[in-house]
């Protein structure tokens, strides 16, 4: 029912129309719940009764996911800027506990690997 | 039944209308749920209503106030500078509620099909779902301020129709009223 009010705003009738499987009074008991949970707002216009889907609840409901993510993407551009503000002359410490020497700097015969 | 298309859209605030009404009307900082622009206008029937830039070098919306009611309703008309499509018109009106405030925004005479449609129908749940936040908290989410943050470094790619001097000669020659 929804999909069919995001194309547009609809009276109730059309919308019991588009629902041959349904009866009207079961139309009307959807539209009830629906309007409960504002999903759905109504105008009268004289003796019409036209439905519009109000997306505002979808949205925070989307929000409500979304942000779960904020605070992620948050902390990696954080990490982002740490490693950008580093001062590039200053090599990076060894870590403490870091295994072996793999990661030591490189000799002589082996120049640095630069990205391409 | 006209050509044109009507939406509605609703939001419940957990406060009173006033403070609904101020947000929605203040001018003295940029709107954050308003994509961050600035409330430019009187605010009296007849005058000017334009939603700018920080620094008023771009205009993004622009339209003539119809209707001020203090805190109930605000009417006024509504166009995308950039967009050839005819004038609409915005309600927002204030109902006080068991919650707090009922805020809800009719737009009207929308044409079928236009930019202009596709566009505000894309943007006022998140336009009232963020008023909504800003009156309840005092801010938006972090995510919102983020986007916001990457549009203001991106206006250099703005378009010059939207720059505010080529808007109001535009303007000039078309006032934004209702056919």
């Amino acid at each position: 029912m929804l999909d069919r009010l995001r194309a547009g705003p609809c009276t109730t009738g059309a919308l019991a129309e588009a629902f041959p499987d349904l009866t009207r009074f079961a139309v009307m008991q959807h539209l009830t719940v629906l309007v409960a949970a504002d999903l759905v707002l109504v105008q009268r216009e004289g003796r019409e009764r036209w439905n519009h889907l109000n997306a505002v609840p979808i949205q925070r409901l989307h929000d409500r996911w979304v942000s779960r993510y904020e605070a992620f993407w948050a902390l990696g551009l954080d990490e982002l800027r740490r490693r950008a503000e580093r001062p590039a002359s200053v090599p990076r410490a060894p870590r403490p506990g870091a295994r072996g020497t793999r990661r030591a700097a490189p000799t002589p015969s082996q120049p640095p690997r630069r990205h391409p | 039944m006209s050509p044109a298309v009507d939406k509605v859209y609703a939001v419940e605030i957990a406060a009173a209308p006033e403070r609904v009404w101020h947000e929605i009307t203040r001018r003295d900082r940029r709107c954050r749920p308003m994509f961050g622009t600035v409330l430019v206008s009187d605010l009296v029937p007849g005058a000017a209503l334009r939603y700018r830039s920080t620094k008023g070098k771009h205009t993004f919306v622009a339209g003539e106030v119809l209707e001020v009611e203090a805190p109930r309703r605000l009417v006024h008309t509504f166009t995308f500078p950039n967009l050839p499509d005819a004038p609409t018109r915005v309600t927002w009106t204030l109902e006080p509620s068991a919650k707090g405030t009922r805020l809800t925004v009719t737009h009207e005479r929308l044409e079928p099909g236009s930019r202009t449609l596709k566009a505000v129908d894309g943007s006022w749940p998140g336009i009232l779902e963020l008023y909504r936040q800003e009156v309840e908290t005092g801010t938006v989410g972090l995510g919102t301020r983020m986007k916001l943050a990457l549009m203001g470094a991106m206006s250099f790619m703005l378009p010059r129709s939207l720059r505010t001097d080529v808007v109001e000669a535009h303007l000039e020659r078309h006032p934004p009223r209702l056919a």
